[in-house]
């Protein structure tokens, strides 16, 4: 009699151990999976390249960028989205837009700005200037250069800056 | 016969005493791992992945912006603008813009632009 008692015992002690290692491992799967993948920077890199793409491809530029005289259209600069082929629309009506990019043309002699333009949301730009430790919460800047020659035999140093937002998308 | 109940009690105490000690201990390592899980969840970042993982075909490292640089390189008449481009693009190299080896894909593309 003592000793089925003392069975039973034991058995609930295995079982209450079994209930306790399940949730545990259980609870180490969620808050592994469970955070967010932070993929702010790749999508920068990604915009930056298709604008660099946009820009100058294959070793020419735009068409619709340059008068035959070589002169920069202030039209392209009206017009980047539709001629990028870029659409930085959100869902929501009052959702700020999460994207920025900013494109500068230097001169290939004294690197002096000659031409540029931005879209998307300016206020992201101030986060860039900020390098601190665990700026999880900043959006993500990247800024990529490249050459590039026009027919005309003229150089330009091209700056792009994008930035993606999506704080919230992105971080936990 | 009293003596032989005194022992019995020592015993069951010392046996209740081990396993509440292994709960604790078996608690104790599930907090640490379930810790070390939650740690490494928010150090995930795209593009991380163990070399065994990703094969050369899967992952192609290309730095487009320093392909273009050289296709404007290359493509230039002027051999005294293409010393000073070739100047400054080896500065903005050091400086880390470019993600790429710059002499790999400086020999890719030469070999490249031979074979057309």
């Amino acid at each position: 009699m003592v000793y089925k008692k003392g069975e039973k015992l034991i058995s609930v002690y295995w079982f209450t151990i079994l209930v306790i290692v399940a949730v545990g491992i259980v609870l180490m799967v969620n808050s592994y999976y469970g955070n967010s993948y932070d993929v702010r920077e790749v999508e920068a890199e990604i915009l930056s390249e298709k604008v660099a793409n946009c820009i100058y491809f294959g070793g020419k530029v735009h068409p619709l960028l340059l008068t035959p005289q070589g002169v920069f259209r202030e039209d392209f600069r009206d017009n980047f989205m539709e001629r990028c082929s870029l659409n930085f629309d959100v869902q929501s009506e009052f959702t700020p837009i999460p994207y920025y990019v900013g494109v500068q043309f230097l001169t290939f002699e004294d690197s002096r700005t000659f031409f540029k333009f931005s879209v998307g949301n300016n206020n992201y730009k101030s986060d860039c200037e900020i390098k601190l430790g665990g700026s999880e919460k900043l959006a993500k800047c990247v800024e990529k250069e490249f050459y590039m020659k026009t027919s005309s035999e003229k150089i330009y140093l091209v700056k792009i800056l994008s930035i993606v937002g999506k704080t919230n998308e992105n971080t936990n | 016969m009293k003596t032989q109940i005194k022992k019995d009690s020592k015993g069951q105490i010392g046996e209740t005493l081990t396993w509440i000690v292994a709960t604790l201990i078996i608690i104790v390592i599930l907090i640490v791992f379930i810790f070390g899980a939650s740690l490494l969840g928010k150090t995930k970042v795209v593009g991380n992945f163990r070399e065994s993982l990703t094969s050369g075909k899967s992952i192609e490292e290309i730095d487009p912006f320093l392909r273009k640089s050289f296709f404007t390189l290359f493509s230039l008449n002027s051999i005294e603008q293409k010393d000073v481009l070739e100047k400054k693009m080896l500065s903005l190299y050091e400086k880390g813009v470019f993600e790429e080896d710059y002499n790999i894909t400086r020999m890719e593309i030469v070999l490249n632009y031979n074979k057309r």
